[in-house]
C-alpha cells in the first residue's frame, strides 16, 4: 500500500498496482522516494480524493469498456472549478487518460461556440482592441487554410 | 455542490456578472490549455480558440505546424510574427498567376529568418523569386529537409548551389521548369546532401550524363529521380545512377531518347526494388533488357510507362504482365508491333493480374480477341485506353460481347479525362 499526502494534510492508502496509473508516483516508487508517504503538495484533498476514485475505478473494472464509459461520463458531471482542479492533478501527476477525458470535456463546451460564448462560459476578458480584433478576424477570412 | 453543463448556457449570461463561475485563465496553466485546444478536431474551432484572447492566440499560434496561404508581403510578415513554431509553409502560387508580383525575395527573407524550425518549404510557380532569395534561405535555414522551386524559371546555379552547401540535411528538392541549372549543381549536391532522397530535374535539359555520375557519388540514398525531358541522359548516366543506387524506387526518362537497353539492363541488376518507371520515347530500348527487368523486379514493379518504343513487340509485353505481379499501370502505346499474341498467355485464368490502368493507344495491331483475353485475367481494372486502335472500337466491344469490369471507364474516342497517375 502507498500513502498519499494531499496539500492541506489529508492522508490517503491506496494499493501500489493501482496507484501507478500516475506516471509521477510511479517514478517516485521506482527511485525509491515512497518510503513512508508521497507528499502531493500541488493537490488538495477534495481533488485528490476524486482523482483516486478514478484511477481505483479504472484500475478493478479495466476489462468493463460499457462501465467506464458511464462512468466517465458520470464522473465529470462537476461544477467548472472543480473540473479545472482535477485537470491540473491529472497533468501534474500525469494520468493520460483523466487528462483526455478532461480536457475533452472542456473542448466539448468549446465546440461549435462562437468567440463571445467561450469568452462567456469561461469568465474571460477580451483583451484585445477593435482594431486588433478586426485584423484578426481578417487573417481568419482569406489567408490560411 | 452545483452542476454546470454546457446546455444551460441561457444561464450563462447572468452568472458572469456576479463572478461565481471561475476564470479558466485563473485557474490553469497553459500545459493544460493546450491540452485543450488539441482535443479540439475542427479547424474552425481551433480558429475560434485563438480569437478569445491574447494568451490563447499565442497558445494557438505556436502550436500551428503547417500553413498553407496566398499572401502577400504585408501578410507575410504577420504570419510570421504570430506562427513562429511553423514546420512546414506552402506557399505555391497557380499557373495564372492570381495576383501580382507574388513571392519576392524579400518575402523569402523574412520567411527564412522567422520561421526558424521550417522543414518544408513549397514555392511552386513563384516566378519572382531568384537566386537572392536562395540566398536568404541558405544562411537561414540549416534544418530545411524539402524544398520545391519548380517553375521558378529564374533559379540558377549559384542560388541552388548556396541551397545545397546550407541545408545540408536536405531530402528532397525539386526543380522541374528550372531550365538554367546545369551539371555544377549536381556535383554540390553531391557534395553536400548526402540524405538526399527525392530529386526532380524535369526540363533542365542542360543536365547530361556527367553530371548523373558526379550527383551520385554523394546521392548514393536516392530514391527517387526525375530527368524526364532531360535529353542529354543517356547509358552511362542512367548506369552509374543504377549501380550507385541501391534503394531506387522511381526513375523518370520520358523522352530520354539516348536511353537504351544497356541502362535497362543495369536496372535489372542493381535495382531490385524498383516501383515505377518511365521510359516513354527511349526508341532504341528493346525486348531482351526489357524481359530481364520484368524478371528482376517481378516482385516491386507497380507502374511502366514505355508508350512510343517502337522496337518492343509482344515477347517482352506478355513477360511483363506474366511475371510482373504487383503491376497496377501499364502503358504500351504506339507501340506499333504489340499484337494480341501478347495477351494469349492470360487467357486460360491462371493469372490474376492487379492491372488498374492500362494503355494501348494507337496499337494498329491490337483487337478485341486480346482485349478479351486481357479482361479474363483482370477484374481491377479501372481504365483501358483504346484510342485510335482501329479494330478496339465500341461497335467491335459490343458485337464481341466484351465484359468489362463494372467500375471501368474505358476510352475509345479521347472525350474521357484521364485517371491521375501519382508518382
Amino acid at each position: 500500500m502507498i500513502v498519499l499526502n494531499s496539500s492541506d494534510g489529508a492522508t490517503f492508502e491506496v494499493e501500489e498496482s493501482v496507484a501507478v496509473q500516475s506516471q509521477t508516483i510511479k517514478h517516485m516508487i521506482e527511485d525509491n522516494c515512497a518510503d513512508t508517504s508521497i507528499p502531493l503538495p500541488n493537490v488538495n484533498g477534495v481533488t485528490l480524493a476524486r482523482v483516486l476514485e478514478y484511477i481505483k475505478k479504472h484500475a478493478e473494472a479495466k476489462d468493463d469498456e460499457e462501465g467506464l464509459k458511464s462512468f466517465d461520463a458520470e464522473f465529470v458531471k462537476v461544477d467548472q472549478a472543480s473540473l479545472f482542479e482535477i485537470i491540473l492533478a491529472a497533468n501534474y501527476l500525469d494520468i493520460k487518460g483523466l487528462l483526455d477525458l478532461t480536457c475533452q470535456t472542456v473542448a466539448d463546451q468549446i465546440k461549435d461556440l462562437t468567440v463571445e460564448e467561450v469568452r462567456a462560459i469561461f469568465n474571460i476578458m477580451n483583451d484585445f482592441t477593435p482594431e486588433e480584433e478586426a485584423k484578426l478576424r481578417n487573417d481568419h477570412a482569406w489567408a490560411f487554410e | 455542490m452545483a452542476v454546470f453543463s454546457a446546455t444551460s448556457r441561457a444561464d450563462v449570461g447572468f452568472l458572469h456578472q456576479n463572478g461565481s463561475i471561475p476564470c479558466i485563465n485563473d485557474s490553469l496553466g497553459d500545459d493544460e490549455l493546450r491540452a485543450i485546444l488539441l482535443k479540439l478536431e475542427n479547424d474552425k474551432d481551433k480558429e475560434i480558440f485563438g480569437l478569445v484572447c491574447k494568451r490563447w492566440l499565442h497558445l494557438q499560434s505556436t502550436e500551428r505546424r503547417k500553413l498553407c496561404a496566398r499572401a502577400g508581403p504585408h501578410m507575410l510578415r504577420r504570419m510570421a510574427a504570430r506562427f513562429t513554431r511553423l514546420v512546414e509553409l506552402d506557399l505555391s502560387q497557380s499557373t495564372s498567376r492570381s495576383f501580382y508580383p507574388g513571392v519576392t525575395d524579400s518575402d523569402l527573407s523574412v520567411i527564412a529568418t522567422a520561421f526558424s524550425c521550417l522543414r518544408i518549404l513549397i514555392l511552386q510557380n513563384c516566378k519572382g523569386i531568384s537566386d537572392i532569395g536562395m540566398k536568404a534561405i541558405a544562411a537561414n535555414l540549416p534544418y530545411l529537409q524539402s524544398l520545391d522551386v519548380s517553375y521558378c524559371r529564374k533559379l540558377r546555379d549559384e542560388g541552388l548551389s548556396a541551397v545545397a552547401q546550407g541545408c545540408r540535411d536536405l531530402r528532397v528538392l525539386h526543380l522541374s521548369g528550372c531550365r538554367f541549372v546545369t551539371d555544377s549543381l549536381l556535383r554540390t549536391l553531391s557534395d553536400n546532401c548526402n540524405n538526399l532522397e527525392e530529386l526532380g530535374l524535369q526540363g533542365c535539359s542542360s543536365i547530361t550524363d556527367s553530371g548523373l555520375v558526379l550527383l551520385v557519388q554523394g546521392c548514393w540514398r536516392l530514391k527517387n529521380l526525375d530527368v524526364n525531358k532531360c535529353s542529354n541522359v543517356g547509358d552511362i548516366g542512367v548506369t552509374s545512377v543504377s549501380k550507385a543506387c541501391s534503394s531506387l524506387k522511381t526513375l523518370k526518362l520520358l523522352d530520354c531518347y539516348k536511353v537504351g537497353d544497356a541502362s535497362i539492363l543495369s536496372l535489372a541488376n542493381f535495382c531490385g526494388d524498383l516501383q515505377n518507371l518511365i521510359i516513354g520515347g527511349c526508341r532504341d530500348v528493346s525486348d531482351e533488357s526489357l524481359k530481364q527487368l520484368a524478371v528482376a523486379c517481378s516482385n516491386s514493379l507497380k507502374n511502366l510507362r514505355m508508350d512510343w518504343c517502337l522496337n518492343i513487340s509482344d515477347s517482352s509485353i506478355e513477360c511483363i504482365l506474366q511475371n510482373c505481379k504487383k503491376l497496377e499501370m501499364l502503358d504500351i502505346g504506339c507501340c506499333e508491333e504489340a499484337t494480341d499474341a501478347a495477351f494469349q498467355g492470360l487467357g486460360g485464368g491462371l493469372f490474376e493480374l492487379h492491372l488498374k490502368i492500362l494503355k494501348v493507344s494507337n496499337c494498329p495491331k491490337i483487337t478485341v480477341v486480346g482485349i478479351g483475353n486481357l479482361l479474363k485475367s483482370c477484374n481491377s481494372l479501372k481504365y483501358l485506353d483504346v484510342r485510335s486502335c482501329p479494330h478496339v472500337t465500341k461497335a467491335d466491344c459490343d458485337q464481341a460481347g466484351l465484359q468489362f469490369p463494372e467500375t471501368c471507364k474505358v476510352n475509345f474516342t479521347g472525350s474521357l479525362t484521364e485517371p491521375e497517375v501519382l508518382f
